[in-house]
């Protein structure tokens, strides 16, 4: 059993998180790369642990490991318990209507691809229509360019507005009848926008669509009631979340799980085996062909008890302010920044894209000198690279926040971007060129 | 003070690049894409029509400081040179950005390229610093392919036997 008490959290939900205290929970903060303390500034592409999930996994195999659903000797039913322990929490976690409705992939594609297979694949025809957002992931993207190839269905493409925010009125444009499927991400991985998934679920209900919403973004860091999004399907990913790697999950309605055929098929998701043909188990286990990453989905739920001990309206509030500050701090120290996302820090989570001088200094070098300063981003095109086009650039680099980072270490980002600018002073002090 | 990874002939390669664009009448033209980053480069190459020199080469495309910067030194390095010896000049510069030592003895000077030598500790960049490399190979390969395909030119001992 998890020992939560030692969370950096004091129990008054309007209390600001205690960084402090938070941060002496991962160990891997203490690292000095490159000569500087490390600022992990990377958390979009995935968050560091605290010891309470790297224990829960020793934990796991030092007194429990044992198949699930199978052994009916101590260590077996020890296994399961912990395994399902898990369910119940992260079903808890976003407000499932019960804990079968929560399937366990290896992470959000896998989550996704499932839908795309089991759903979208049964259900689309010719002359259908896929909508998607320009903000998509290519994980929320290939999916559905896969089912449209297939059955002959449209994909079409919900813009951003110019502040790049969802547009919510060319998405009521869209949609008609023919409309079966919307999919949009809760947060955009680049852009930081949040989009109106509660308004977006509304408004394709009324055409009869089904909403598939990629929480990767959206979980890690804000509330999540999947009723109130109202949303049909829900994907996440435990590394972004404190938790390991190898685990995802698929939220779906009951009625739309029940209804749909298995994705993988083989030991563990079957109720009958005949020669020729097999019944299918209940839910969730339909949707959990195989051994699953046990150790992983038990220590996911370390992860989720620690971020329920946080708070997540305290969560979302300090990556308000930590982005708020970002921003300021950026715009004041570095006017030649191009900073992508909406300007008003709560419409956006703690993602911050940008480009030095309309990309004069590539985002890799740009990644590669802040590196030297013990400064984790991220440069490329974080696997958006349709919305790059939209946006008229090639990449970008990225800062994003989690539960652990400080005001300090947004100065450090400032800081480091100054280093960049002194190394690459040649090239922007040039006039820039016409048409470059 | 030059930072280790971005010498001075690096950025200054990066701020004036040489042979920018597409060269006239290309024998062969590759791409040298990095499906990661979305960086994409692209090397066109002409021949002169008799002993296969390497006429006018040239590259386009976006990438970081470190592979702009490479492949504009590429330009220099192999213009006026045979096939073969842009080859040497290939298999050179990627023994001198991994650190692996896979060429024969007598491999061109490197001058300006030496300059790269930095990226050997950031293995995760020597594939910037390939990118034009890689798609000159390619290009090379391209053209010979092609100049096998039409009639030996009228230097080679074949024809003069004809004679």
């Amino acid at each position: 059993m998890a020992v939560i008490d030692a969370v950096g959290a004091t129990r008054h939900p309007e209390a600001p998180l205690d960084v402090a205290s938070i941060r002496r929970d991962f160990p891997i903060l203490n690292e000095t790369i490159n000569g500087h303390p490390l600022v992990y500034l990377d958390n979009a592409a995935t968050s560091q642990k605290p010891r309470q999930v790297i224990q829960a996994l020793v934990d796991y195999y030092e007194h429990t490991n044992a198949n699930v659903h199978r052994s009916g000797h101590t260590l077996g039913v020890r296994a399961s318990e912990a395994y399902e322990r898990s369910r119940t929490l992260l079903a808890a976690f976003i407000g499932a209507a019960e804990s079968a409705e929560v399937v366990f992939t290896r992470n959000t594609t896998e989550a996704l691809n499932l839908v795309a297979y089991a759903w979208a694949g049964r259900h689309l025809k010719a002359g259908d229509e896929i909508l998607v957002t320009q903000m998509e992931h290519h994980s929320n993207l290939v999916p559905w360019q896969q089912v449209a190839e297939a059955n002959g269905a449209k994909l079409r493409f919900v813009p951003i507005t110019p502040t790049h925010r969802f547009d919510l009125a060319a998405y009521a444009g869209l949609l008609n009848p023919r409309v079966k499927l919307v999919a949009l991400p809760q947060v955009s991985n680049m852009l930081g926008t949040i989009a109106p998934v509660a308004e977006v679920s509304r408004l394709a209900h009324e055409v009869g669509a089904v909403v598939v919403v990629d929480g990767a973004q959206g979980a890690p860091h804000m509330p999540v009631d999947v009723q109130a999004l109202g949303c049909d399907f829900y994907a996440l990913s435990s590394h972004k979340m404190l938790g390991p790697t190898g685990v995802g999950a698929l939220w779906g309605r009951r009625a739309l799980l029940d209804a749909m055929p298995p994705f993988l098929t083989g030991g563990s998701m079957i109720g009958e085996v005949q020669w020729t043909h097999s019944t299918w188990a209940p839910l969730p286990q339909k949707f959990e062909a195989g051994t699953p990453n046990i150790a992983d989905v038990v220590a996911f739920g370390a992860a989720v008890e620690y971020l329920d001990a946080l708070g997540m309206d305290r969560v979302r509030a300090h990556e308000v302010e930590l982005t708020r500050y970002a921003l300021e701090t950026l715009r004041r120290d570095h006017p030649e920044l191009t900073l992508y996302g909406p300007n008003d820090p709560t419409a956006r989570a703690g993602v911050i894209s940008f480009n030095l001088k309309n990309g004069a200094v590539h985002p890799h070098d740009i990644a590669q000198l802040l590196d030297e300063e013990g400064i984790a981003v991220r440069a490329g095109h974080h696997c958006a690279r349709p919305l790059h086009g939209v946006l008229n650039t090639t990449a970008s680099a990225r800062a994003s926040f989690y539960v652990y980072n400080t005001p300090e270490e947004v100065d450090a980002l400032s800081h480091g971007i100054g280093v960049v600018k002194r190394v690459f002073k040649r090239v922007l002090d040039r006039p820039a060129e016409s048409g470059a | 003070m030059t930072n280790p990874l971005y010498h001075d002939i690096i950025l200054e390669h990066y701020e004036f690049p040489r042979n920018k664009g597409t060269c006239t009448c290309p024998d062969a033209t590759s791409r040298g894409a990095n499906a990661m980053c979305g960086d994409d480069l692209l090397v066109s190459l002409r021949l002169d029509g008799a002993a296969g020199h390497v006429e006018e080469v040239c590259w386009d495309g976006h990438a970081c400081a470190i592979g702009e910067a490479s492949a504009s030194m590429m330009t220099e390095a192999v213009s006026g040179q045979d096939r073969a010896g842009a080859r040497r000049w290939v298999h050179a510069v990627r023994d001198l950005v991994t650190g692996r030592q896979d060429t024969p003895a007598g491999g061109p000077e490197l001058g300006d390229l030496e300059s790269l030598e930095g990226i050997r500790q950031y293995p995760v960049r020597i594939k910037c610093a390939l990118l034009a490399w890689e798609a000159l190979d390619e290009a090379l390969t391209l053209a010979e392919r092609a100049r096998a395909t039409v009639p030996a030119p009228a230097t080679e001992p074949a024809l003069e036997s004809r004679g």
